[in-house]
């Protein structure tokens, strides 16, 4: 399953909004089976801050575990943003 | 001189009692987000930088929501966060965000009971993963913001809180004296206050 982040906007900063996107896809983004990949795509998003990743990415991994994947992106905000989660 | 806009903001949030009718606050977190939009959006038409536009807004989303996550109800008086920039003599690109809230060494001081003084908690804020808003697992920010700071040699910050002031990337010292401030200057801000200042136009 493909999650296409732009869909939840193109500029993606406060927690409280990334809490609200997570709790979205958590009821309406459901995985086919259990072990089914959930690849987050953030083309077209155009600024993306470690706040808003963590409240998403940090929930759906709590529920999903390593089964949240992250695609490549160009974009620096992205690539900075999912580098701090890791650390 | 556009230096005087930087000192309308220092002076609201170093004052001991504040206005609460300036255009430059944003009283809400939803004022301030539709603000950031419109900054992208003035920044994109000024630096055709996608890239550059991402790293920089990024970093004003974190410090401006921090502004709202760490001081809903702790306001002292006026709520909310001072959003402004532009540029200086035509080159260099600014950006002012500040907020008349508790400070980062008060907020700190609840999961980091060690900390004395705002020095102490500007360092440890923008060098560890720690937030006041323990239990919560936050505090990635201000470490988002040091980082992209440093991998841009043309930029730099000036972080105030307290009596506490850190600085990254070149040219700190010369905006603080623009600002008006000594380096051992012993105003207190009341709050936070970040300039971002260099980058391309």
């Amino acid at each position: 399953m493909k999650i296409a982040i732009n869909k939840f906007g193109e500029i993606l900063t406060s927690r409280p909004e990334g809490r609200e996107a997570y709790m979205v896809a958590r009821a309406y983004m459901r995985p086919a089976t259990s072990d089914e990949p959930i690849e987050l795509d953030f083309e077209g998003v155009k600024v993306l801050t470690p706040s808003w990743a963590d409240e998403f990415i940090s929930g759906l991994r709590s529920e999903y575990g390593s089964r949240v994947v992250c695609l490549p992106s160009s974009n620096p905000s992205v690539i900075l943003s999912l580098q701090m989660l890791k650390q | 001189m556009i230096t005087e806009q930087w000192k309308k903001a220092y002076q609201w949030v170093t004052g001991p009692s504040a206005e609460m009718k300036a255009e430059e606050i944003c009283a809400s977190r939803d004022v301030f987000r539709a603000r950031l939009d419109r900054f992208y959006a003035d920044l994109l038409r000024s630096v055709k930088s996608e890239a550059e536009c991402a790293l920089t807004s990024a970093m004003v989303g974190e410090i401006g929501n921090n502004c709202f996550d760490h001081n809903l109800g702790q306001w002292r008086d006026v709520p909310g966060c001072w959003f402004d920039h532009g540029v200086l003599d035509g080159s260099m690109r600014w950006i002012v965000i500040a907020d008349r809230g508790q400070g980062v060494l008060s907020s700190l001081q609840r999961v980091e009971p060690t900390l004395k003084t705002d020095q102490e908690a500007l360092e440890v804020a923008f060098s560890k993963v720690v937030s006041g808003r323990s239990p919560e697992k936050r505090g990635n920010g201000l470490k988002f913001v040091r980082q992209v700071i440093n991998g841009h040699a043309s930029q730099g910050l000036l972080f105030l809180s307290g009596k506490g002031k850190i600085g990254f990337g070149g040219g700190f010292n010369k905006a603080e004296s623009l600002l008006g401030r000594s380096p051992n200057d012993s105003a207190t801000v009341r709050g936070t206050f970040a300039l971002i200042f260099g980058g391309e136009k």
